[in-house]
């Protein structure tokens, strides 16, 4: 019997196709394994939508699409003001009671990333007694963190974008109602939604991933926030070949309006390309942001004004 | 039965006279049961007049004595190697302590100079430093991530503050420590940012011996923005911010510049014991002609409402003596 995968996917409006795309790419480098996707939407997500997403997948064999809608579990009350972040980024704490029991294990995959190999060896992670396995958080050494959600620095910060999560200890252990507990008592210290209260609540309880199974968009730049000699080779690893590339903060790679592109840009295009999406980007600008950016060009240009230094440290181009 | 003897070491620049000075004096009178030896080193911008007026605050306690070393006599040996600033030049002196003091002299406490002793030094001073170089304090800004990166080591080994070194001399000699200063200091001069304190860092992280932070309170840990691991320190912190032994008036809160908008919130303490000597009624105001003026404009239209108010930098404490 084949091995089967079980990944977790939390979407709404904007991200259907960036989704997609992710989807594509997990496919298409997994096509040894069968693969469940498990799908929260919430109610601004269409039937085409959903139509177009699946049918992405089952091109590919042993791969199925399961959609779960977030609206019926309304009883659910968000604490916080969420208008730093959509709602569907909270979506994730409560995987263990929308994913039916039967499933003790998920793979929660943002939708700003894109997968290059076999999920095989991260999925076969043994987590122990751990609630989640997570790769370092690229502002792991942003000690402004710590001091707002007051845990020691020693510990660490990981990113939420690829957990792997190990579902019956959340479920054995109640850990959303640690979650919603944290998020009702302390939502002043939350800027970062789900991500820190997940880092308070299992700051004892993680399972340290490799930096290549999230490689986060500042890994790449010139002005690191990490501890960057504590983690050089592990880093250098992820950035030579990894296996999940997370295009994270504004580095989006279909957004139009970047000056400086993302190195691994030209990963996301090749799934794209290959994908009912492949004519699709977004420029976010306003007008007035338009004829800014253009006056600043010319500007730039004439020699009026300073060029700006790319973000990004030049790197060999990936596939 | 002889008393005990503390020695001190105190590197001085013209500007510092005065800070020095009531360091010095709060030091003889919380330590009163004990000698102490301060040896200070001096550049030719110390006045004969100036070095009169420290040796004099003394002469009113029992068992203390001051040294002077003329930093100028050595400068063949160690100096020309390393390109010095001029303003920075009395930050790197503590550097070269173990060549410039008699071999016979084992531990030293080196002390900048703007710093306060509110206690007794004894249970300091008889830390047992065995096998480390040196006993320090941790760094107000520790947490800060950059400084590790510049300086190509993990945050894991830590990062101290300079203010407060207890130095083992005979280690220092034993193992050519002046030697591995001068080399990082030539090799990696684009890496040093902090004087002193960054390649004191460097040289000496696997070899320190950690001190609590009462004997080295700085600024940065009575800031509203901690800069250091806040819940990692937090007992030891707190028991320094409580009742320090030594207050560290770091960065650019000095309470003898009169022109701060927010006092440190310890400057009572060095202006009651700087009443008691013959500096009493000096302060100093480092602003430029040009500064002066757009203070002056800039508290108008704070007045006036057009420009915001700025908030205090410093936490609300109780005072210390």
């Amino acid at each position: 019997m084949k091995e089967k995968i079980h990944i977790a996917v939390c979407l709404d409006k904007g991200y259907v196709m960036p989704t997609g795309v992710m989807m594509y790419s997990v496919c298409v480098n997994n096509q040894d394994v069968d693969i469940d996707f498990h799908m929260l939407i919430d109610d601004c997500m269409t039937e085409n939508e959903q139509q177009d997403l699946k049918d992405t997948v089952t091109r590919f064999q042993g791969k199925r699409c399961l959609f779960y809608s977030v609206k019926s579990l309304s009883a659910i009350h968000f604490p916080i003001n969420l208008d730093r972040l959509p709602q569907s980024a909270y979506y994730r704490l409560f995987l263990s009671d929308i994913l039916p029991s039967t499933i003790e294990k998920v793979l929660y995959l943002d939708g700003d990333i894109i997968v290059r190999h076999s999920l095989l060896s991260l999925w076969n992670v043994d987590l122990g007694d751990n609630a989640v396995g997570a790769a370092m958080d690229v502002c792991d050494g942003d000690i402004k963190r710590y001091n707002r959600l007051k845990y020691p620095f020693e510990k660490g910060h990981f990113n939420t974008g690829v957990l792997l999560i190990n579902l019956k200890y959340w479920r054995d252990n109640h850990v959303e109602k640690a979650f919603m507990k944290y998020l009702t008592e302390f939502p002043d210290r939350i800027v970062f939604a789900d991500q820190d209260v997940m880092n308070v609540i299992f700051q004892d309880k993680k399972l340290k991933l490799p930096v290549k199974y999230n490689l986060q968009t500042a890994f790449l730049s010139n002005d690191p926030c990490w501890d960057y000699w504590r983690h050089e080779s592990e880093v250098k690893m992820g950035i030579e070949d990894p296996v999940v590339v997370h295009f994270t903060s504004k580095w989006k790679p279909w957004y139009a309006d970047l000056r400086f592109p993302h190195p691994y840009r030209n990963t996301f295009f090749r799934y794209q390309s290959q994908t009912k999406w492949k004519n699709c980007s977004y420029d976010r600008r306003s007008l007035y942001m338009k004829i800014r950016n253009c006056i600043g060009n010319i500007l730039r240009k004439i020699g009026v004004k300073k060029q700006v230094d790319n973000i990004f440290n030049e790197i060999p181009p990936i596939d | 039965m002889e008393k005990k003897k503390i020695h001190i070491a105190v590197c001085l620049d013209k500007g510092y006279v005065m800070p020095t000075g009531v360091m010095m004096y709060s030091i003889c009178i919380n330590n009163q049961d004990v000698d102490i030896d301060f040896h200070v080193l001096i550049d030719e911008s110390v006045s004969e007049k100036e070095q009169q007026d420290l040796r004099e605050t003394l002469d009113r306690f029992h068992g203390k004595r001051t040294l002077f070393y003329s930093v100028r006599s050595i400068s063949a040996l160690c100096f020309p190697l390393v390109n010095f600033n001029h303003l920075t030049r009395a930050a790197y002196y503590r550097l070269f302590l173990s060549d410039i003091l008699p071999a016979t002299i084992e531990k030293v406490l080196y002390l900048d100079g703007d710093i306060i002793v509110r206690h007794s030094l004894l249970l300091l001073w008889d830390t047992d430093l065995s096998n480390h170089a040196i006993g320090v304090a941790i760094d107000s800004n520790e947490g800060k991530i950059e400084k590790y990166y510049r300086l190509r080591y993990s945050y894991k080994e830590g990062y101290f503050n300079s203010g407060v070194l207890l130095i083992n001399l005979k280690y220092w000699r034993d193992n050519h420590i002046i030697k591995e200063f001068v080399e990082y200091l030539n090799k990696y001069p684009e890496r040093i940012i902090h004087e002193d304190q960054d390649v004191m860092n460097v040289v000496l992280k696997d070899k320190k011996l950690s001190i609590p932070v009462k004997y080295n309170f700085q600024s940065g840990f009575l800031k509203k923005e901690p800069g250091w691991d806040y819940w990692g320190y937090k007992t030891e912190v707190n028991a320094g911010m409580k009742d320090p032994v030594i207050v560290h008036f770091s960065q650019g809160w000095k309470p003898w510049y009169k022109n701060l908008r927010y006092p440190h919130p310890y400057a009572n303490t060095f202006l009651k014991y700087q009443s008691q000597t013959k500096w009493k009624n000096s302060n100093y105001d480092r602003r430029t002609f040009r500064e002066k003026i757009r203070n002056v404009i800039g508290n108008i239209l704070r007045i006036i409402g057009v420009k915001k108010q700025v908030g205090s930098p410093f936490i609300d404490i109780a005072p210390i003596d």
